[in-house]
């Protein structure tokens, strides 16, 4: 059975549907137990936000806001409120007016609802202090607001407690979980209440854990940057390379400068030592060898063998692969770790991918298979086709997140590549091709273009053509329609 | 329960171009009328992306500062409202990025309609961790049409753009808010 997307969820829900379309959600909600348990948990959701994201600061709040508007263009601080009374949530609609949570007979907190006692310690303080008054500081204050906390407890605070240092935490963006004094250590009764077991979540974050990070983070910003200087100019820096890559006796080598000198008559130190982009793997001398004897060599300044390493493995190390085979032989893939390849200079990396294709090596290419090809291929195992009709439902997932064009062209590319794999379920088929459709179609209306446009059409009829009877095909013609419009 | 701030929320059209040209020739009693016509809306849209009364407060006044200072920039023929209405919405962006770093404000779960000590409090408690995920379009969307009931349209009119937009963000929000509590609600999205 082809479940409901939560978009039409969300539109019957919201009350947005054509009646026709609204007729299809109810008979499939009434036949299946799993779309009917999603919009039951996404009806119990609205009703939690509803009582979250609304409030109502009363009258005196805005006669206050009016009055006390400022002008001003600079960057104020942060003022004083005033808050509204203390009104529970079942106290504050007499004529019942409203729709409250707990008189709902399909809430999901019908039976275990319990109002909140008209006890002022369970209150939040800051909504407990009637209007007009000087309201307490939140317990979630940041720090640049002033905690006065003599005001609330007239003993006097103990030094230590006052200058207490947060134990460190390690530098996360993700975490941010801070440890600060508690409350109730600088005066304020703990509460059993909710108050007193999130108090701890409410505390200010520390500040100098995250200067700290930022101060490490530099140095090792700066660290690196040095770093990649050094690499640079040993790169730049002209290199007495010709005496050093002949097999020299040691009165040729002389000529160098002293370090020079030191370094070959220490090779094995200095291959330890040496920069990376000095080292030449054999992978790399033997394109530079082919592309030596290409009848169309390279500009005559392009480096050679002779004249590019700096240091030549001597008759205490270990030579490269010998040359001369490996001028004819197919290349090897690299025994060593190699440098990485931007430290090659550059006309050496053209040189091998213009004139000296590697002949070896049927290296799998991450391109899909072409048709043909795809005939020829095993018909992947169920858990493969599973696998990736995940990854295309992640994509379609991110996508819908993102909101962005090429997010939805991406989802959309996944499962048409996933469509040839599909064919024997032509159920899978269909949702495949819906999800194509969709995607296409959420692309074109984030940012129309005519190329997505008739993509989207394209995708559209497509879908039309396997989806089922129902709000689906229904959506599909939806598309279709806007789509032409 | 008050539900919505937005029955009457567009003020008539030729009053509120006649306050909008006064207000940019200097006037502060027209800004001043603009102001008290839409705080209620522009304080409950501020609320429900901060979930915290001083910060909402906070972040309508400076909304509405800041349409004090660039009211000589609303393009012509555009009304006043929905140009506010986005004024915030970016505000409330800077301030979810200035406030990143800080817990939760738990403040909302004092008018919460079960025992805060309960179980079913979790389910408030995590809807507000969870909220903060969301993207402020996304949450625009949320407060104007679960707080608010405005049509699909209407939201699109506001936030200018198309009702299929707005469908869009809606059900990304959702499937969020499920897949978060823990019920999967990605997927088919």
């Amino acid at each position: 059975m082809i479940h409901l997307t939560l978009h039409q969820l969300s539109a019957h829900l919201d009350g947005e549907l054509a009646e026709a379309s609204t007729e299809l959600v109810r008979r499939h909600l009434s036949q299946c137990s799993e779309c009917t348990e999603r919009f039951a948990l996404i009806e119990a959701q609205e009703e939690i936000l509803e009582c979250l994201l609304n409030h109502d600061p009363g009258e005196a709040f805005f006669d206050y806001f009016v009055d006390n508007f400022d002008f001003s263009s600079r960057k104020s601080a942060p003022r004083r409120w005033p808050r509204p009374a203390a009104t529970p949530i079942d106290a504050r609609d007499p004529e019942g007016e409203g729709v409250s949570p707990t008189e709902s007979a399909e809430s999901p907190f019908a039976a275990s609802a319990t109002p909140i006692e008209h006890d002022p310690a369970r209150l939040i303080p800051n909504q407990a202090t009637p209007v007009g008054e000087p309201s307490p500081p939140p317990p979630s204050m940041s720090e640049s607001e002033p905690v006065s906390v003599e005001h609330r407890n007239p003993a006097p605070i103990q030094a230590p407690i006052a200058v207490q240092v947060p134990a460190p935490r390690p530098v996360s963006v993700a975490a941010p979980v801070p440890v600060a004094p508690r409350v109730a250590e600088s005066g304020r009764p703990a509460s059993p209440t909710l108050y007193g077991r999130r108090a701890e979540d409410r505390k200010p974050p520390a500040r100098w854990p995250m200067a700290a990070g930022w101060i490490v983070a530099g140095i090792v910003g700066v660290i690196a940057l040095s770093v990649a200087f050094v690499g640079t100019r040993q790169r730049v820096a002209p290199l007495p390379i010709p005496t050093v890559a002949t097999p020299p006796p040691p009165e040729v080598v002389s000529d160098a400068p002293a370090e020079q000198v030191a370094t070959v008559s220490q090779p094995e130190e200095a291959i330890a030592t040496a920069p990376a982009d000095t080292l030449v793997p054999p992978v790399e001398v033997a394109a530079v060898v082919d592309a030596a004897a290409d009848p169309e060599p390279a500009a005559p300044s392009a480096p050679t063998v002779e004249t590019r390493p700096k240091v030549e493995p001597s008759k205490s190390v270990e030579p490269p692969p010998a040359r001369e085979p490996a001028r004819r032989a197919p290349i090897e893939p690299p025994p060593a770790p190699r440098p990485p390849r931007h430290m090659v200079p550059v006309r050496t990396i053209i040189t091998k991918t213009t004139t000296a294709p590697e002949p070896s090596a049927p290296t799998p290419t991450p391109s899909a298979p072409s048709s043909s090809e795809r005939d020829r291929l095993p018909s992947p195992s169920a858990a493969t086709v599973a696998r990736e009709m995940a990854h295309a439902k992640d994509l379609s997932l991110v996508a819908a997140r993102t909101m962005t064009a090429p997010a939805f062209e991406s989802a959309a590319e996944a499962w048409e590549t996933l469509l040839p794999r599909l064919s024997e379920s032509p159920e899978s088929e269909a949702i495949a091709r819906r999800e194509i459709a969709q995607a296409r179609f959420q692309a074109w209306a984030v940012e129309g273009t005519p190329g997505r446009r008739e993509l989207a059409i394209t995708a559209a009829r497509a879908y039309l053509l396997y989806a089922p009877p129902g709000p689906d095909r229904d959506q599909g013609w939806t598309w279709l329609g806007r789509l032409k419009r | 329960m008050t539900r919505g701030n937005f029955g009457n929320h567009w003020m008539a059209e030729e009053r509120e171009k006649r306050l909008v040209l006064a207000a940019q020739q200097g006037d502060r009693q027209a800004f001043l009328s603009l102001v008290k016509h839409y705080q209620r809306q522009v304080y409950g849209l501020a609320y429900a992306l901060t979930r915290d009364h001083d910060h909402a407060a906070d972040l309508a006044h400076d909304a509405f500062r800041r349409a004090w200072a660039g009211i000589k920039g609303i393009p012509e023929g555009k009304r006043f409202f929905p140009w506010l209405l986005r004024t915030t919405r970016n505000l409330s962006l800077t301030h979810a990025r200035r406030r990143a770093g800080e817990p939760t404000s738990m403040t909302a779960l004092g008018r919460i309609p079960v025992a805060p000590e309960s179980e079913d409090a979790d389910a408030y408690r995590l809807m507000l961790e969870t909220l903060r995920e969301l993207r402020p379009d996304e949450q625009m969307a949320l407060a104007l049409r679960v707080v608010e009931r405005l049509p699909y349209e209407e939201i699109a009119r506001l936030l200018d753009h198309s009702a299929g937009i707005t469908l869009a963000r809606l059900s990304s929000a959702r499937g969020v808010l499920l897949a978060r509590a823990g019920q999967g609600g990605g997927g088919s999205v």
